[in-house]
């Protein structure tokens, strides 16, 4: 007897069919002139549903001699890139955090995911259009639980790294809540952002050296690489994807008068300032 | 049985015409056909499988049967589209 398993594993197994069916049309091109392409594909399923104890509904194909079965009826047609894209979400979209990254409990992210709420971009979005409030209501999940979840994964700059060797340096502000300070070595060309969220539904953080954009070279949900300039000095200010804003007092530094203030033990809960080392682009 | 891309390919390139000048040439094929349809779980994926409801007679059980429908129009590929 077949298992069951759910709708999406049928269509994905017929639809990579017809796929395969359309290359071997197309491949046959090559050496005709006129070819057949595939344009509408129907097919009567003949399936048993069912329910599984975590709810999702579950097809299991009939078996020989088994009556009762429902009929689904699927058809497919061929489409265009742009139907595509009207039709699916972005791709952009998809890049944020899942909501059990999110600290969710599983049946929280089902409660959401029926409201259409797969990641932290779409829970975002949507209580951009209404609030909090709402998506509490409509989803069933406390609100309590959701603005904790929505504030503590905020984005945000956890450590800064200059070099392939150089300590991480903690985003925290300095004595008197100044700026958290960074030394960069003459010559060294590129810092390294991580935290979370650093990247977001297309959106990326910027960057700007007293108030000069600077060139923002790769960015990912975890990290982002910045492109300093040759006399990296001022006030760095990065604006996250949500608008929000980290500062931090660049200092060029020359190797030869910094060498007795280097604290080569320096990690990144020893002090909010540390030292960078090494002239490699690598990073560890 | 095979699989269904084969089946379909199959059934398309029925409506294949010789290569002779002059011969009509079929430009869209709708068919509407009765199959058994099942599905086999291996390497990791479900992977659909097709075949003419014949082997009710082979085996003596009555595997369950559905109405496939395939329509395709042949074209002359445009420059550049081919694979």
């Amino acid at each position: 007897m077949t298992v069951a398993a759910p709708i999406e594993d049928f269509l994905e197994a017929i639809t990579s069919q017809l796929d395969a069916t359309q290359d071997r049309l197309r491949l046959k091109a090559v050496n005709r002139p006129l070819t057949f392409a595939l344009k509408d594909f129907a097919i009567d399923l003949c399936v048993f549903v069912e329910l599984d104890s975590d709810g999702q509904i579950r097809l299991r194909p009939a078996g020989p001699n088994e009556t009762g079965a429902s009929t689904i009826n699927i058809s497919f047609t061929t489409v265009t890139r742009p139907m595509i894209e009207e039709n699916t979400i972005s791709m952009e979209l998809t890049q944020s955090p899942s909501l059990e990254e999110m600290g969710l409990a599983p049946e929280e992210t089902k409660q959401l995911a029926r409201v259409g709420v797969h990641n932290v971009a779409q829970l975002e979005k949507l209580r951009e259009r209404t609030d909090e409030q709402s998506v509490a209501r409509f989803s069933g999940v406390d609100v309590g639980r959701l603005r904790h979840a929505l504030q503590t994964n905020r984005p945000r700059i956890d450590y800064v790294q200059i070099g392939s060797r150089g300590p991480s340096t903690p985003n925290r502000p300095g004595p008197g809540g100044a700026a958290p300070r960074l030394q960069v070595r003459p010559g060294q060309s590129q810092l390294r952002l991580r935290g979370q969220r650093l990247q977001e539904g297309g959106a990326t953080l910027r960057a700007r050296l007293d108030g000069q954009e600077i060139p923002v070279l790769a960015a990912s949900l975890t990290h982002a690489d910045i492109a300093l300039p040759d006399i990296a000095a001022g006030t760095l200010s990065i604006e996250l994807p949500d608008g929000s804003r980290s500062e931090f007092d660049l200092v060029c530094d020359d190797p030869v008068v910094r060498e007795p203030t280097v604290d080569a033990g320096a990690g990144p809960d020893d002090s909010s300032t540390a030292a960078a080392e090494g002239d490699g682009e690598g990073w560890e | 049985m095979k699989e269904l891309s084969e089946t379909v390919s199959e059934l398309i390139a029925a409506f294949e015409t010789p290569d002779i000048p002059g011969a009509p040439v079929a430009v869209e094929a709708e068919v509407e056909t009765m199959v058994e349809l099942s599905f086999v779980f291996t390497g990791g994926e479900y992977v659909a499988l097709a075949a003419p409801p014949s082997s009710r007679f082979v085996s003596g059980l009555m595997a369950p049967v559905q109405r496939m429908r395939v329509r395709a129009t042949r074209s002359m590929p445009a420059d550049g589209e081919n694979p």
